[in-house]
């Protein structure tokens, strides 16, 4: 199981506490599929990707980055229990989806660079980052775990 | 060889153009051993590395990751021959400082992470997209000499 400190635990809760959901998960995924343009290949449903500005423009974009950030909240309140807390999120991306489990690692990118992008070195200071990101990488392990 | 376009180069050049590397150095390297503190153990001669704030106070830390942006200011300048620009350094890393190199991929996530700290929104999905892939490019030619 994953151990936090103290401090970890009050930068993660912090820096949450900071976060609009709405604007970061926007912004996190269209980073992803703009950055890693095969990531498209998963929302064929969401009309038009064929461009930079559509992307960023396209409301099934920001809807879905929103969902993956109400995904990620549920982790902040459950951070002793991340696994169990991820397990049907991970089989679904798994059995139902088809995700590649690589893409979590990516978005996971991009959301810390959203996050440092939008408070700056004051607030996402190399301590507040070592959190997050290990955070972050507790997450995607969780959400890979299911996979076979 | 990569290929770059205009774009690609006006843009990689335009970033760097915002980055003063005395400033940013020292938040970088900070930040490489701060985050992933397997690190350290390349930095045996670095004294006091062992609180968040000895790290951030070292001379040493920020003299070392401004010799880093100025070897990448090196990369910037040589887009068409970046394998050759850091032939030497590669064999370097790999033959005396027998540095893993998947540490140079951690650097260019603290390089990338600071860049986005620095310059916010700036940085646009584009020129991320661009960045991301000139600093791909300088962590192969690092590994280029390994094997």
């Amino acid at each position: 199981m994953v151990e936090w400190t103290d401090a970890e635990r009050s930068a993660i809760i912090n820096l949450w506490g900071k976060i609009d959901v709405g604007e970061i998960g926007a912004q996190a995924l269209s980073r992803l599929l703009i950055v890693y343009p095969w990531g498209q290949r998963y929302f064929q449903a969401f009309g038009d990707l064929s461009t930079n500005a559509a992307i960023m423009g396209n409301p099934k974009v920001a809807q879905h980055g929103r969902t993956v950030m109400g995904g990620l909240e549920n982790a902040v309140k459950n951070l002793d229990n991340i696994k169990q807390t991820y397990a049907k999120l991970s089989v679904m991306h798994s059995e139902k989806l088809h995700v590649d489990p690589d893409n979590f690692r990516v978005l996971a990118e991009c959301i810390s660079l959203c996050v440092a992008a939008k408070f700056g070195p004051s607030v996402f200071t190399a301590e507040v980052q070592e959190a997050w990101q290990k955070f972050l990488c507790v997450v995607v392990s969780a959400l890979g775990r299911q996979y076979h | 060889m990569v290929k770059w376009t205009e774009l690609e180069r006006s843009t990689v050049k335009a970033i760097w153009e915002k980055i003063d590397i005395d400033e940013i150095g020292s938040q970088i390297w900070a930040r490489v051993l701060i985050v992933y503190p397997w690190t350290e153990r390349y930095f045996g001669s670095f004294g006091d590395l062992f609180t968040i704030t000895a790290i951030l106070k070292n001379d040493k830390v920020a003299a070392h990751g401004r010799m880093v942006l100025t070897a990448l200011d090196k990369a910037v300048n040589n887009m068409d021959n970046m394998k050759r620009t850091y032939a030497d350094l590669s064999r370097l890393h790999f033959q005396k400082l027998e540095v893993d190199p998947d540490s140079f991929r951690l650097l260019a996530d603290c390089i990338t992470i600071t860049i986005a700290c620095k310059l916010k929104s700036a940085l646009s999905p584009q020129s991320q997209a661009i960045w991301q892939k000139f600093i791909s490019a300088v962590v192969d030619a690092m590994s280029s000499q390994y094997r």
